[in-house]
């Protein structure tokens, strides 16, 4: 049985990215190429310093690269307008970040519906997208509690649904863990495993989360130092 | 492809920022209601004061004109003896008085006085008409007839009789080179103020003993509402054979008094409350900077879930503009209120001007718009990955 090759849901074509710094310039990438599957799963590990994070910015296109290319389900984003990336953001991507950085104000559904707010969804498919989020994440129970009262795994959690809401390819996620003890974080890397019918980008310094993901990508002074893919291994 | 937020997403999205700080936004907005309280108190209060005048004038049934001569091609042209016997005839009239100025002439309580010395007390001849034209009553004594007014007696106004020491009917008064005995004090002249300060002889008297005294004013009383038919008939009737020489004028110095006094406080009124809205707006521009700077962590989420720049700027522009519709709104009804209790303390009908209520809010919302669009711009322009990391 042949099956076909899956097209990449997103494709890093030597990106290489400069900051300012000084009176010159400091180079953070240097021309990085990385393919990530529609249902991969990939940790992208590295020491303070060797440009995960940025890597990661700019593969969400929340950040410019100063060279190269990010194309997304086979569009390059090089020559999209800010409009454009925004559009592709609010269909195509999730985001969960080491603080949550949820809305204290108002309750767990209307969290992850912010998630939607600019995807183009009605209020009534807004609503019912969260709803189901929030149960496939487990906190059915808590749809109207506010992050003051929630835990902070729960809280993860509710940013987890904000990011899988609606149904995006790729789900980025920074140090999801990096907020939360031990026990709390496994079970979230759990549920993070568990998403199906997308793909998963995990930045961690934390070698165990690194090892729990079938593919691991190591960099070190803005290069990939190493691409493992550990499922192939076992 | 461009995706629209709805308006009613628009304006959630814009309050959600206040509703989480409600103290602040309270405080923000209060500079911005102070400013348009002002402005709508000051226009009521001005109002109130000038419906409050027209009333009374009305009621006193004041339509008054002054009628003086004015200038023919060889120089003035005086009024005809007759002229306000002639004007008494118009229909709507309801009294009409000649006054003949005695500018020479000055009054004192002694003979001893030299005569360049003045009091500023000017002397006038008058026909007795002029009680009943210019609603003149008389706190003592009593005011001139036929009779009396072809003697030397005087009536004085309020003013000119305290300046004169003069307090009681049938001392004297020093006019010109004689004795005058004082027949009687005047009340204040809520028509015509400016008889407060003038001591007044009879006409007959005048014409017979102190030269040739020609009619300075004619004091015409028309039926209310009747002021500019009567007005247009005057001139031929005063001087039918030089109508052009002929000035009509409607003085009514206590409405061109309190307009004056309406307009100078209205100026300065005005002037505070731009300072209010300035100051109000400056206000707003601080908590919204500080607002944008507290929530750079939600500025770059939403930037992460799809937002665009321009969409941010907008949120935090009418998140501003409606801090000013508050502000505005809370000032409009504090302004009714204050205006209300302005005409309760002083007993006079108060009356609001909706029209400055509206452009009030309106003037209000632009306001917090303006003041909203630099920390507006300030969050569009963040670094989704730096407000992501620093929030």
């Amino acid at each position: 049985m042949t099956q076909a090759v899956d097209a990449p849901a997103l494709a890093v074509r030597n990106v290489s990215k400069d900051f300012p710094s000084g009176g010159g310039t400091l180079r953070v990438l240097h021309g990085i190429d990385l393919e990530i599957g529609p249902s991969a799963q990939v940790a992208i590990v590295g020491p303070s310093g060797s440009g995960k994070s940025t890597l990661l910015s700019i593969m969400g296109t929340l950040e410019n690269p100063t060279t190269g290319d990010v194309v997304v389900g086979g569009a390059s984003t090089a020559t999209m307008t800010d409009g454009d990336k925004a559009a592709l953001r609010s269909r195509a991507f999730g985001f969960v970040f080491q603080q949550f950085h949820l809305l204290e104000h108002i309750d767990a559904t209307r969290n992850v519906e912010l998630g939607l707010l600019y995807a183009g969804f009605t209020p009534k498919e807004r609503r019912e997208r969260a709803l189901s989020a929030l149960d496939r994440v487990g906190l059915g129970r808590r749809a109207d509690h506010r992050p003051g009262q929630l835990s902070g795994g729960e809280q993860q959690r509710v940013a987890i649904a904000r990011a899988i809401a609606h149904d995006p390819r790729v789900v980025f996620a920074d140090e999801p863990t990096g907020a939360l003890d031990q026990a709390t974080g496994a079970s979230v890397m759990d549920l993070l495993r568990g998403l199906t019918a997308t793909a998963l980008v995990v930045i961690t310094h934390d070698a165990a989360i690194a090892d729990s993901l079938p593919r691991r990508v190591r960099m070190r002074d803005g290069r990939i130092e190493q691409d493992v893919d550990q499922e192939a291994r076992a | 492809m461009r995706l629209r937020l709805s308006v009613a997403d628009t304006l959630a999205t814009a309050t959600l920022g206040p509703r989480s700080r409600p103290t602040r936004s309270l405080l923000s907005m209060l500079g911005v209601a102070i400013g348009i309280a002002t402005l709508v108190a000051v226009i009521g209060i001005a109002g109130t004061n000038q419906a409050h005048t027209r009333t009374q004038l009305e009621a006193l049934g004041a339509n008054v004109l002054e009628v003086t001569p004015g200038d023919g091609p060889d120089g003035p042209i005086p009024l005809p003896t007759s002229a306000a016997a002639m004007i008494r005839r118009i229909g709507p009239v309801e009294g009409a008085a000649a006054l003949r100025d005695l500018p020479a002439h000055k009054a004192y309580r002694t003979d001893l006085v030299p005569a360049t010395m003045g009091s500023g007390i000017t002397v006038a001849a008058v026909e007795p008409e002029l009680a009943n034209a210019m609603d003149l009553a008389v706190a003592d004594g009593r005011w001139f007839d036929d009779a009396t007014s072809a003697v030397p007696g005087v009536v004085l106004g309020s003013r000119a009789a305290q300046l004169l020491g003069v307090s009681a009917v049938g001392q004297r008064v020093w006019i010109g080179d004689e004795w005058y005995g004082v027949l009687g004090v005047l009340a204040p002249a809520q028509l015509a103020p400016q008889f407060d300060m003038k001591a007044l002889i009879g006409d007959e008297w005048a014409i017979a003993h102190v030269g040739d005294p020609q009619i300075t004013t004619i004091y015409v009383r028309s039926r209310s509402g009747a002021a500019s038919e009567v007005r247009a008939v005057i001139p031929s009737t005063a001087n039918p054979a030089a109508p052009f020489a002929v000035t009509v004028a409607a003085p009514s110095r206590l409405e061109q008094a309190q307009t004056a006094v309406d307009e100078s406080y209205r100026a300065l009124a005005l002037g505070l409350a731009a300072i209010a809205l300035l100051v109000g707006a400056i206000g707003i521009v601080n908590t919204m900077v500080i607002a944008v700077l507290e929530r750079r962590g939600e500025i770059g989420l939403r930037r992460a879930v799809g937002a665009r720049a321009g969409q941010v700027r907008l949120q935090f522009v009418v998140e501003a503009a409606l801090i000013g519709l508050a502000g505005g709104a809370a000032g409009a009804v504090l302004g009714v209120l204050v205006t209300l209790g302005y005409g309760a303390v002083t007993t006079m009908t108060p009356r609001v001007d909706p029209v400055a209520c509206a452009a009030g809010v309106v003037l209000a919302v632009l306001v917090g718009a303006l003041a909203g669009a630099y920390p507006a711009s300030r969050a569009a322009r963040l670094s989704p990955t730096q407000a992501l990391r620093g929030g």
